[in-house]
């Protein structure tokens, strides 16, 4: 078991330093530049200018990166858990998702999301934390693709094909498969 | 393009929805044609306009040719009017497009601080003992620097972002211009304050009085019904 935790966890380190090769790849969240949160640790191969350590404010994060990928940049757009990510769902929905289609094609925002599902055996992190929203998102997105990262050697491959997909891909993670993390922080 | 062009295209836009011709919301400019016509002077080709669902004046002073304009808005596009190779980017939620045209003017700054950087570079390089050469040490070519300076002689894109009173009262925007202000952004947030959303007054809504001193901020009295032309139409 132990072994599946860290390749789990290690997998999702390569992909994040991959995803880094990008020229115009930039990470994006709350304690992306810094310690805080879980997936914080998967971020030791990332060169730190390609970090931008943003404050709490989802909705202006996920409209912000919208921005960004429209200038070119390919943003990796961090949330911790899927409760704080619904406050990001305004952007998420009207405008990742819909802007392909109600612009005609004519703007095409590319941005990947993380989110985590946390730990609820053991640690419980409370009616606030510990939901999966992924079924929900799923009924309301339209463009965005969902990948659900349940196993290690899915990771690269999908983070690869995120990163040249034709549109946005939110990615599912699970940290109860994180392992044993650097820095002793999870769910 | 005058204030009457303005309004000879947005009575001729209401007529075609009188006659069910648009089968989607409209939402007519009225009564700012003077202080739009005047903010569009300092926007250049290559800025960003980014607007809410009010937006034909606005497309009209960016170029867009009113045949295509009223070709969209036929379509049934007025609401999220979209132009990507007039930069316009347009959104029927309240609010929505000051989080992304913060997130394009970072881009823009961003990029504009490399090209900084590499003519800096090239200046260090000593341009002009490489002329005639395919290129120096570091890979940088003749025209590789040209281009560069030339860019750099350019007027510096920026992002315009237009917002009604209303949802320059929201949170997320409220947000985005601290963002903007506190990293020195080339972005300019333009109010088009006619005192209404919908047909809710914003300031007593809000308990509030005064302005914001970090906006550009004009008032107006809509000539027009919110949305519609102002009786039923029959589709």
């Amino acid at each position: 078991m132990g072994e599946i935790l860290s390749a789990y966890f290690s997998e999702l380190c390569r992909a994040m330093a991959l995803l880094a090769e990008q020229p115009n790849a930039m990470f994006i969240g709350q304690g992306v530049g810094c310690a805080g949160t879980t997936l914080t640790d998967t971020l030791p191969d990332v060169p730190k200018e390609k970090l931008l350590e943003f404050p709490v404010a989802e909705d202006l994060q996920m409209g912000f990166s919208i921005g960004m990928a429209l200038e070119g940049v390919l943003p990796v757009c961090i949330f911790p858990r899927w409760n704080f990510l619904l406050c990001a769902a305004n952007q998420i929905v009207n405008h990742l998702d819909r802007l392909p289609i109600y612009s005609g094609g004519g703007y095409n925002p590319r941005v990947i999301i993380r989110v985590a599902t946390p730990i609820t055996k053991g640690f419980y992190p409370g009616p606030q934390h510990d939901d999966d929203f992924t079924e929900a998102f799923r009924a309301m997105l339209r463009t965005v693709r969902i990948v659900c990262l349940r196993k290690p050697s899915l990771i690269v491959p999908a983070y690869k094909v995120a990163a040249t997909a034709p549109c946005s891909t939110l990615l599912v993670e699970y940290t109860e498969l994180y392992g044993a993390v650097p820095s002793g922080v999870k769910g | 393009m005058t204030p009457d062009d303005l309004l000879a295209f947005e009575e001729d836009i209401a007529q075609e929805f009188a006659a069910g011709k648009i089968r989607s919301p409209i939402h007519l400019g009225g009564g700012s044609e003077r202080q739009l016509i005047e903010i569009f002077e300092t926007i250049k080709p290559h800025d960003w306009v980014l607007c809410g669902w009010r937006s034909h004046y606005h497309c009209l002073l960016k170029g867009v040719p009113r045949d295509q304009l009223k070709a969209a808005i036929l379509a049934g596009h007025s609401v999220s009017l979209c132009f990507p190779a007039h930069r316009i980017l347009c959104s029927g939620i309240v609010g929505g497009i000051a989080p992304i045209a913060v997130g394009l003017a970072w881009a823009i700054k961003q990029r504009r601080e490399a090209a900084v950087e590499a003519a800096n570079y090239a200046y260090d390089s000593h341009i002009d003992a490489i002329e005639g050469q395919d290129v120096d040490a570091h890979g940088y070519s003749y025209d590789d620097m040209v281009a560069t300076s030339n860019k750099l002689s350019d007027a510096p894109e920026r992002v315009h972002c237009f917002l009604g009173d209303m949802s320059a009262e929201s949170g997320v925007v409220h947000e985005a211009v601290k963002y903007a202000a506190g990293h020195d952004l080339p972005i300019r947030w333009i109010i088009e304050d006619n005192g209404l959303s919908v047909c809710t007054a914003t300031k007593a809504s809000w308990g509030l009085s005064g302005d914001r001193a970090d906006v550009t901020h004009y008032q107006y009295t809509l000539s027009r019904p919110h949305a519609g032309i102002g009786r039923w139409v029959k589709f």
